[in-house]
């Protein structure tokens, strides 16, 4: 199958699968004190070491979660991989809103499960709700809104070269969510949107 | 963590199942899944589809659920090359992590 008959189908199925329901709070979304809130609730119960916990706390406070906070949490989590004996490191990547995401990799080894354990237990511990914070929190979601503003000519000329009308008001952000709708990911990545 | 309204999306299960090959299943997380084919997945109650091609591996949630979307790739350098893991990368409905060559995926919601 085509790879954007595939996407494309992959997209219906997940907007028929809504028809299933699902776990969690509905459309209307949270607001974002309680998205930090939340956050640090689940790091306390899911055995978050000390340091993680303590960003997430000015996180709570703060209602951000800072570059350095989160730079500092991958290398804690490189740190504690490179202690357990792993071959890690230390990278950053740029997403296309100009988001810059502090993360890691690391070397497998001939570990396996017993690395892949390590690993999950040294995220969990130093960094994975830090980093989940840090990429969708509220200034990163508007990064990447301001992003789809630009490119809203973009979006809207594939739109409409595939055949889908496109309201003349319609948003970057409305264009993004009508090429979901319509299951054009090609529309997407053609305006540089890889995620969203 | 959805901290913005989605707009909803529309309908046919079965047939699109049947169509994408993908493979129905629940689980607490998705764990990590080889990178050569489509998986429909519930993954913390929220339907989401990893997929992926050799050099990429994404995941798209179903836009009613909360949450936000992350995705991890195992991959190689270079064919034979050691094994790595990436951090995860993570978003409000679809999330992708590119890598030279990409053996497995993970999803988490």
């Amino acid at each position: 199958m085509p790879q954007r008959m595939l996407l494309a189908t992959l997209v219906a199925v997940l907007s028929t699968a809504m028809m299933t329901g699902c776990a969690g709070v509905p459309e209307t979304g949270m607001a974002s004190d309680s998205v930090f809130a939340e956050a640090l609730t689940e790091a306390r119960e899911h055995g978050a070491g000390d340091a993680q916990i303590a960003d997430l706390e000015a996180a709570v406070n703060d209602q951000e979660i800072s570059i350095e906070a989160a730079r500092e949490a991958a290398r804690r989590t490189v740190q504690c991989m490179t202690d357990a004996g792993l071959d890690a490191g230390y990278v950053e990547s740029t997403k296309y809103s100009g988001l810059v995401v502090p993360g890691y990799q690391v070397s497998l080894g001939t570990g396996g499960p017993e690395a892949e354990s390590q690993i999950h237990a040294c995220d969990v511990q130093e960094g994975f709700w830090v980093n989940m914070l840090y990429q969708t929190q509220p200034i990163a979601i508007q990064a990447k809104e301001d992003f789809a503003q630009q490119q809203e000519p973009v979006l809207r000329a594939c739109l409409d070269a595939k055949g889908i009308d496109t309201a003349p008001e319609a948003s970057g952000v409305d264009l993004v969510n009508l090429s979901l709708r319509e299951a054009r990911l090609d529309c997407l990545a053609e305006a540089g949107i890889t995620s969203w | 963590m959805k901290i913005r309204t989605r707009m909803g999306l529309g309908a046919g299960i079965a047939a699109l199942l049947a169509l994408t090959g993908a493979t129905a299943a629940i689980a607490a997380d998705s764990g990590w899944r080889t990178n050569t084919a489509s998986y429909l997945l519930t993954v913390d109650g929220c339907p989401v589809i990893q997929s992926g091609a050799p050099t990429y591996v994404s995941g798209i949630e179903n836009p009613s659920c909360s949450g936000s979307i992350g995705v991890q790739a195992m991959y190689k350098l270079y064919p034979g090359s050691l094994t790595y893991t990436s951090s995860i990368d993570w978003d409000s409905v679809f999330a992708r992590v590119d890598a030279p060559i990409v053996t497995h995926g993970k999803v988490y919601h």
